[in-house]
């Protein structure tokens, strides 16, 4: 090979590009020419020189240099930076947010009604037993009102009379008597004044009568003692056959029972005509059974004074 | 990798950065002898190839051809040359041998033998054919070779 040409190629030997018959040749040529193997020793060498002294090593806030210029250019974001609203509209969806869940936290609640607990299987019989026939009777199907009533011990010394017959008072120092039927539901004034002997009247034994069968319970205080008389009058009015005739009546310790069988209209009627006699109290609240012509089971409890 | 540069990608950007500032500066550093000048022109170009909105060439490409560009419009200070035997190094010799050849073979050479490009990618950088690329290159060494000889004494280059 020429020198000329063997000259030209010692570049792409030092790079190893050459094919393998060129290279022989070119190395051929280099062994057999001096000049050429000056030339090619020198420019290996400037090859190295540049290899091993041309590389500098970069300062270190070079990298952070440069990721700042392309930080402030825009340029090192992240894709979805672009569709993030501004500053300003975040701080005020957040204030937003922020208020919503302050006015929702303090938001007085109402209480949660408790779960009414599953009913008891009923017995047999009442499983068993006929449809209620809503057309014939509009009031609630409800158990027939069933009253079981403890025999009050009658007084040792005192016979039955229509006389109130004198309560010994107790000592005022003396705590009062608990009820012995703690189911049962204390009074509720509902119209005159509570007379100041009810309070003694209470401590009397009362008879322990069912509660929540349906049965209005009322209690009357009269002033007078023609009460169940001025009654009887009412119900005889009213075309109305007690059910306990009051000249039957036992009053034993100045109390005596009636028990009535009512609609709503003449409930009220009732209610006015008790209230002339005097003060009446509400035992047991029958709201849901009042109707205009339903028929509704009473039962008044009439204390005289001692 | 580039491509999700293109799209901003923050790791992606990162590790370009990494990758290519360190070959960079060194080229811009033996090309222009002076860090903070070298500094300033890795940073401009990692700016402007960033910004670049539809790239036609790769990223390395790019890059280089920017870099290329501004250091072939840069002038090259001239090298101290010192006489006193103590002083001399081989980093020196090679600063002078440099400083004596012509842009663009002192370009060529650097791509090829300091940053370690391929042919075929200097080629494209230099935007002439790779016959053209081979044939610069090997002047450009042979003129180095004969600065080399020229400024060095024989116990410079072990």
């Amino acid at each position: 090979m020429d020198d000329f040409f063997a000259a030209m190629r010692l570049s792409a030997l030092l790079d190893n590009t050459l094919d393998a018959d060129e290279k022989v040749l070119v190395e051929q040529a280099i062994r057999e020419s001096p000049r050429l193997r000056v030339q090619y020793s020198r420019m290996m060498t400037a090859v190295e020189l540049v290899r091993s002294q041309g590389n500098a090593d970069p300062p270190e806030i070079l990298e952070q240099k440069i990721l700042d210029r392309l930080r402030s250019d825009g340029t090192l974001k992240a894709p979805w930076s672009k569709h993030l609203p501004k500053r300003q509209t975040l701080l005020i969806a957040g204030a937003v947010v922020a208020g919503v869940s302050l006015a929702w936290w303090s938001w007085p609640r109402t209480p949660q009604t408790a779960v009414s607990p599953l009913p008891e299987e009923e017995p047999l019989e009442q499983a068993l037993a006929p449809p209620v026939n809503l057309k014939e009777s509009p009031v609630l199907p409800t158990a027939p009102p069933e009253v079981v009533r403890m025999k009050r011990k009658p007084a040792p010394t005192k016979k039955p009379s229509f006389k109130p017959a004198p309560i010994t008072k107790p000592a005022p120092t003396s705590a009062p008597t608990p009820v012995s039927n703690p189911t049962r539901t204390p009074p509720k004034p509902i119209r005159g004044s509570v007379p100041q002997w009810e309070d003694e009247a209470e401590e009397l034994p009362i008879p322990a009568v069912e509660m929540g069968s349906g049965i209005t319970r009322l209690r009357l205080f009269p002033t007078e003692t023609d009460a169940l008389y001025e009654l009887d009058n009412w119900a005889s009015q009213q075309g109305i056959t007690l059910d306990t005739p009051p000249r039957t009546l036992s009053t034993e310790d100045n109390l005596a029972r009636l028990e009535l069988t009512l609609t709503g209209g003449q409930i009220v009627d009732l209610l006015n005509t008790l209230e002339r006699l005097g003060p009446l109290h509400q035992v047991e609240p029958p709201d849901a059974h009042l109707s205009e012509t339903a028929s509704v089971p009473v039962e008044i409890e009439v204390q005289y004074q001692p | 990798m580039v491509a999700a540069s293109g799209r901003h990608l923050h790791a992606a950007t990162r590790e370009l950065v990494n990758r290519h500032s360190s070959i960079v500066y060194a080229l811009c550093f033996r090309w222009l002898n002076n860090e903070e000048q070298a500094i300033e022109v890795c940073v401009d170009a990692f700016a402007e190839v960033f910004a670049e909105k539809n790239p036609a060439a790769p990223f390395q490409v790019r890059l280089f051809r920017i870099v290329s560009s501004t250091l072939e419009q840069t002038h090259t200070p001239a090298v101290v040359i010192r006489t006193a035997p103590k002083q001399r190094s081989l980093g020196n010799l090679l600063s002078r041998c440099m400083a004596a050849l012509e842009p663009e073979h002192r370009l060529i050479l650097l791509l090829r033998d300091l940053c370690g490009l391929g042919i075929d990618t200097i080629a494209e950088v230099l935007e002439v054919p790779e016959r053209t690329a081979y044939s610069r290159l090997s002047r450009s060494r042979t003129e180095l070779a004969r600065e080399v000889a020229r400024h060095s004494s024989p116990m410079d280059v072990v």
